[in-house]
């Protein structure tokens, strides 16, 4: 188990050296540099290269990575080219409110979401189970910022009971967790629903009522563990998505998280905060994957067996 | 065993018949949208239309008008030609090659199994918005940059759904069985593993038809993906944003037709796979 365990933390450790390299070299080759957009197009030849030399942009580029990584071990991403602030000060400031926001909405989503899949699956074929989960196809097929957009235009402008956005009080976090968790409550209904009726039928099932049991104890230890593999499986994908799509509802709802940095970075072509705020992104996405695959492996010990 | 119809059968086999109809007949509406779009629209996407800006439904066509004057419900038609598109041809550049990724990993385990799970890992690591965010700022804003972003993004589900699979399914009796009756390595995970997966592989085409949608409409929304005048259904959401407060109709619309069409996906796909299910439980 603990040399699964470091296994698994030294591939980590290469994925994020692989992702920092595929991102330093995607972004600093992009067409247009920080320099250019800092002076302007109407900027002289000597003028961009005085900007870029006071940038260290004129330095070649496998010597500006290894330049990175040595920061980075140092705790050091370098320096914003706009504000001039350290990366790690700005992605350090943000990290709290998107954690703050990810948490809420798995809460919300992993609670309202079991709870629904449950029902449904208990009550499979019935009346119950076609409304839950057409409510439930519904929360899928709704997109983040149109609901968003919904809810700002009822709950903000017609009704004025929440703030339309910004961050400070519990008020401010309703509406992006809602609109977060909606889809995510949908996906973690369905495949609970899913992986129930996946294993109703098999003969451990059968065998466990045949022997008496009573259908609480058959659902609680035969099935829910069972059921849950395809939850497990599909929730640490999804909650890539979820912390990945967090910029589009922390843009709409100006929530001072990565997401909202990152977007900004983008227009800034703020190079070195972008690739900060990325790599901290992929950071949090290893160690997830890293839960959820021994989550699996404790659920479904024929896993385990070959992953241990 | 032999099936004997319960009033619970019969309620499932409506809800399956339900979905399959529903869903049928979103995406049908999709489909027709996007084929018929140069019919049904009565002006083209695009006529600026100086007297006829803001006007709402009704007066200023079916959906209303924009800032500009242009006709949203044409606007919208148009765009469903672009969802189509995007959709099919993003899931494609998933799902062939996570599946087959998928099979050959899981059914020879070692070192190529762990060399390709590692890249995989590195892949997930990207979650798709940023990974899409990461080559728009270095491609540019664009919705091809987007769709295949999104697609190749996909890949590691596709890819750790199926290795998962065949890794619960390799010692199953009946592939044992298989092996020494002498059937090969691609026959057995063609004719035996496969098979047993294609529900779990169609829900997630499900979602992933969907998705796809709902990450290039975002991107879009957020201004990184689609540009107008590109009457994408996220760019036309951004336009409605910032006209809320008065005309509604813009930021309602084109969220409309989105969810449809991600519906209709869902629904169908939804009602496949029940069916499937029970295909492979005789």
């Amino acid at each position: 188990m603990i040399r699964y365990l470091l296994q698994r933390l030294a591939g980590g450790i290469m994925v994020l050296v692989a992702i920092s390299l595929v991102t330093f070299l995607l972004l600093e080759q992009a067409p247009g540099d920080a320099a250019e957009a800092l002076v302007g197009e109407s900027a002289s030849a000597a003028q961009l290269a005085a900007a870029r030399h006071q940038m260290g942009l004129d330095v070649p580029l496998l010597r500006r990575y290894a330049d990175f990584i040595a920061g980075i071990v140092q705790g050091d991403l370098g320096r914003s080219l706009v504000s001039g602030r350290p990366v790690t000060t700005l992605v350090a400031e943000r990290f709290g409110a998107t954690l703050e926001l990810a948490l809420a909405t798995m809460v919300l989503s992993l609670v309202a979401g079991s709870a629904i899949g449950l029902l449904a699956a208990a009550h499979q074929g019935g009346y119950l189970d076609l409304l839950l989960m057409s409510i439930a196809t519904l929360g899928i097929s709704l997109p983040t910022f149109w609901v968003a957009l919904l809810l700002i235009l009822t709950f903000s402008l017609r009704l004025g009971w929440l703030p339309v956005a910004g961050a400070g009080s519990p008020a401010h976090l309703v509406l992006p967790a809602v609109s977060l968790a909606l889809p995510t409550i949908s996906v973690v209904a369905r495949l609970m629903r899913a992986g129930m009726l996946d294993v109703k039928g098999a003969e451990y099932v059968r065998t466990a009522h045949s022997k008496g049991l009573s259908p609480r104890h058959v659902w609680q230890v035969h099935m829910l563990r069972n059921g849950l593999n395809p939850v497990i499986t599909m929730l640490g994908l999804h909650l890539g998505h979820l912390l990945g799509g967090t910029f589009i509802v922390e843009t709409i709802f100006g929530w001072p998280g990565l997401g909202r940095l990152v977007v900004q970075s983008v227009f800034d072509r703020d190079y070195p905060v972008l690739i900060g705020a990325v790599l901290l992104i992929a950071v949090m996405y290893q160690i997830l994957n890293l839960a959820v695959d021994l989550i699996h492996a404790i659920l479904d010990p024929r896993l385990g067996k070959e992953a241990l | 065993m032999s099936p004997s119809v319960t009033a619970g059968q019969a309620r499932g086999q409506r809800r399956r018949s339900l979905h399959l109809l529903v869903g049928g007949i979103l995406v049908g509406l999709l489909v027709g949208a996007a084929v018929l779009a140069p019919i049904l629209a009565p002006v083209a996407p695009d006529v600026v239309r100086p007297t006829m800006r803001l006007q709402p439904p009704g007066a200023g066509g079916l959906f209303g008008s924009d800032p500009f004057g242009r006709d949203l419900f044409s606007q919208v038609l148009y765009g469903a030609r672009l969802a189509l598109g995007m959709s099919v041809v993003s899931v494609l550049l998933a799902a062939i090659p996570g599946t087959a990724l998928g099979l050959a990993a899981g059914y020879h385990k070692g070192q190529l199994e762990q060399v390709m799970s590692r890249v995989m890992d590195g892949w997930l690591a990207f979650p798709g918005m940023l990974l899409a965010i990461v080559l728009v700022a270095r491609l540019g804003p664009s919705l091809i940059t987007v769709v295949v972003a999104v697609g190749i993004v996909g890949i590691p589900s596709y890819y750790r759904l199926v290795r998962n699979g065949t890794l619960g399914l390799r010692n199953e009796a009946y592939v044992e069985a298989a092996l020494v009756i002498g059937a090969t390595s691609g026959r057995i995970l063609l004719r035996h593993i496969l098979p047993n997966l294609s529900s779990s592989i169609i829900v997630l085409t499900t979602l992933r038809l969907g998705s796809m949608l709902l990450a290039a409409g975002g991107l879009s929304f957020i201004g990184l993906g689609a540009q107008p005048p590109q009457p994408e259904w996220g760019a036309l959401l951004a336009m409605g944003k910032n006209y809320m407060g008065t005309a509604w109709w813009l930021a309602v619309f084109p969220g409309l037709a989105i969810t449809a069409s991600v519906m209709g996906f869902n629904l169908l796909g939804d009602g496949l796979r029940d069916m499937l299910a029970r295909e492979t439980a005789v």
